[in-house]
């Protein structure tokens, strides 16, 4: 059979109907490609130790205000934590904060309390606000692991190191008081995650590209 | 079948077929680059050569062609030509001496490893003490991690061309957990061995944290330190019946990061 002008004028548009759905695909996927490289960049690049220690205290803040937000709703066997809970969050401010130069904050990470807003707002009763603290113990315990792949100065590292493991125990403090298995008061299993994302993940770290000023 | 010989159905079909692997290929596609420049473990010659580039650098963009091109450009866009931030790996490297530096690593890391090693083996023995299953089942679960965190170590070891260490930590055995297991006599005794061997190994990778010499190996160490962490809490908790606020002795905000090993002579692996 013997392919005719008309043919190979219809086949070479289907070719190019092709070409064109793909890259209209092409591009969505380059979007977002290029999208994510600018935050996987902007987190890696363009911070310092003192703005990274900045950026934490700007965390702990606000988990000093979530704890505050959450009170009402806690008993008196649960308040008690809580409150421990909040001034351990308020210390680690004050560390984050006395070496973070110009970058010391006052405030709480405003847009990490904007993410945060509807489901604290929404929180009913004690399940709920001591299962909304567990989620944010564990994001910053994985903050906290993955800042240490950019913290230069080996005292900025050591300082963080000893609050990320009081994060992580917090996270089992609440998990246990949950009810959850022990499985689960390991979300990421042998090791702590030490990725970032955008606070949608309970198993990512809270990325300053996301939620730094 | 000659060129005049197409058949105007097979081409249809073959382009269909183009059509779905090309459909399938693009999500992967993506994803490889994604992981491709947002893996910090990869570095910039890593990433070339991945892409089928034969330079990473912008100034042998002439040279090439074709399919390298996207790779030249992503690199171009994406990476730098020094890449400095990346231009090591996080693997310990030559040994010279004191904290900070890379002997140290090697150190601290063989130390590290020789810990994992000592808690497999304690909660082994202490394991014969423990009767209630739910605590039977925790021991499992921390020995499976101890497992990975030794596995990881020795592959930091062993891809700095160490030995890898299959003993556990013999000094620190003598010094704290011999003398304790000599006298367990009940599960409670089992559990506490096992809570001060976690609490020790948290403080020595929150000790680590602040004392290897690259952020790489920095993280990694924590990154098993707070699964160290977490240990002890479940223990207290949940195997000791302690109050939560038992987990932070004196109300403390701050992990202890110096170092638990100073005054045990042969603790630190040096050999």
């Amino acid at each position: 059979m013997h392919i005719t002008t008309r043919q190979l004028r219809r086949l070479a548009a289907d070719v190019d109907d092709l070409h064109r759905n793909n890259m209209k695909t092409f591009r969505t996927e380059s979007a977002d490609l290029h999208r994510d490289l600018y935050i996987a960049r902007r987190s890696v690049a363009a911070l310092d130790d003192q703005s990274i220690a900045g950026y934490a205290q700007s965390i702990e803040l606000a988990a000093v205000a979530a704890y505050t937000a959450a009170a009402p709703l806690l008993t008196s066997a649960t308040l008690p934590v809580a409150e421990l809970f909040l001034s351990h969050h308020q210390q680690h401010a004050d560390a984050f904060g006395s070496v973070a130069g110009m970058h010391a904050v006052t405030e709480p990470n405003a847009a990490l309390i904007a993410a945060v807003s509807p489901a604290l707002s929404a929180l009913t009763d004690e399940m709920g606000a001591l299962e909304f603290a567990f989620v944010l113990e564990g994001q910053a315990a994985y903050t906290y692991a993955a800042a240490l792949t950019l913290l230069q100065d080996p005292a900025y590292a050591a300082a963080t190191s000893t609050i990320l493991p009081i994060e992580a125990q917090h996270q089992v403090v609440l998990g246990l008081a949950l009810g959850k298995d022990v499985t689960a008061v390991f979300p990421t299993g042998a090791f702590e995650a030490a990725a970032l994302g955008d606070g949608s993940d309970p198993l990512k770290g809270l990325d300053p590209a996301v939620f730094a000023a | 079948m000659n060129s005049r010989d197409l058949n105007n159905t097979e081409i249809h079909r073959q382009l269909r077929a183009v059509d779905r692997l090309n459909t399938s290929a693009m999500p992967q596609w993506r994803s490889a680059l994604q992981r491709l420049f947002t893996d910090e473990t990869i570095t910039t010659n890593e990433r070339a050569s991945a892409l089928g580039v034969p330079s990473p650098n912008r100034r042998d963009l002439f040279r090439i062609g074709g399919a390298s091109i996207l790779g030249v450009a992503l690199l171009a866009a994406c990476g730098d030509d020094s890449d400095p931030a990346h231009s090591g790996t996080d693997a310990p490297t030559t040994p010279t001496t004191g904290a900070g530096e890379p002997n140290m690593d090697i150190v601290l890391a063989k130390t590290a490893a020789s810990i994992e090693k000592l808690a497999i083996d304690a909660y082994g023995i202490a394991a014969g003490l423990i009767t209630t299953p739910a605590i039977l089942a925790a021991a499992t679960l921390f020995i499976d991690h101890h497992q990975q965190h030794l596995d990881a170590l020795n592959g930091v070891i062993t891809g700095a061309g160490a030995t890898a260490i299959t003993e556990m930590n013999q000094a620190i055995y003598d010094a704290l957990v011999a003398p304790a297991l000599a006298t367990a006599a009940t599960e409670a005794d089992a559990v506490q061995i096992a809570l001060d061997l976690e609490e020790a190994a948290a403080q020595t990778y929150a000790f680590a944290g602040g004392t290897l010499s690259t952020p790489g190996l920095r993280s990694t160490i924590m990154t098993i330190g707070g699964v160290e962490a977490r240990h002890a809490a479940v223990l207290r908790m949940a195997a000791l019946a302690q109050s939560p606020l038992d987990v932070f002795p004196g109300d403390r905000g701050f992990f202890p990061g110096d170092n638990p090993l100073a005054g045990i002579d042969g603790a630190l692996i040096t050999t």
